[in-house]
């Protein structure tokens, strides 16, 4: 039976690096990426126009 | 090394990672990748299968291993460690399938203590409403941050126009 215990993970930044380098250069899950900026748009917008927005001259 | 996750290893860039499940139908590799959506700061958490022979990451994969919700810890662990890499990040995710997004809720709830440390959650309702994530309640999608940058995330997600 799986244990259901509350995880405790480890002290983030000592997780160990390996080349793979045979998964590197390309979007491994490009179907959920496209799927995420169709629901991501409208933040994605919403930001843009903040940037876009010049500050107010009057503050 | 936590006891209820896989050993686990990045890349260099720290936003792909690697762990063998272990189960009832033998070791499979996993990978999870943190895309970057094209939003200055927003990445996509995906995680999926990959199988060696062929190259192919398969995230439709019902692996039946016995060992999902050590899985989902494991999943869950990736995302503390690519948060401490890439501070000003956010990860959105949202599932291949309908079930597969019940599944990530299930990781979610059972990871919630720990996660909840350092991190808040958003998701999002069938409606399309961003909320503030609640054990019971259905989302289709979620959005982790860290929690200093909860308010002006928030202040986003309640402007938005749907």
């Amino acid at each position: 039976m799986e244990s259901t215990a509350k995880p405790r993970f480890m002290k983030p930044g000592k997780m160990p690096v390996k080349d793979m380098s045979h998964l590197e250069g390309k979007v491994l899950f490009p179907e959920k990426l496209e799927r995420a900026r169709q629901i991501l748009a409208p933040l994605i917008a919403l930001r843009e126009r903040g940037k876009a927005t010049p500050p107010d001259s009057n503050t | 090394m936590n006891l209820n996750c896989y050993p686990c290893f990045a890349n260099e860039t720290h936003l792909v990672y690697e762990f063998i499940s272990c189960g009832s139908k033998g070791a499979v590799k996993k990978v999870v990748e943190y895309a970057w959506t094209g939003l200055d700061d927003v990445y996509n958490l995906a995680f999926g299968d990959f199988d060696e022979s062929t190259n192919d990451i398969n995230d439709l994969a019902i692996t039946n291993n016995g060992d999902c919700l050590k899985v989902l810890s494991t999943v869950a662990w990736t995302v503390q460690e690519f948060m401490f890499w890439h501070p000003g990040a956010l990860v959105f995710a949202i599932g291949s399938t309908g079930s597969r997004t019940r599944l990530y809720r299930i990781g979610i709830v059972n990871n919630l203590a720990e996660i909840q440390k350092e991190f808040v959650i958003f998701g999002r309702a069938e409606s399309g409403i961003w909320e503030e994530f609640v054990v019971g309640k259905a989302f289709t999608s979620f959005l982790v941050g860290r929690k200093e940058n909860k308010e002006v995330l928030w202040n986003q997600l309640q402007n938005l126009d749907l």
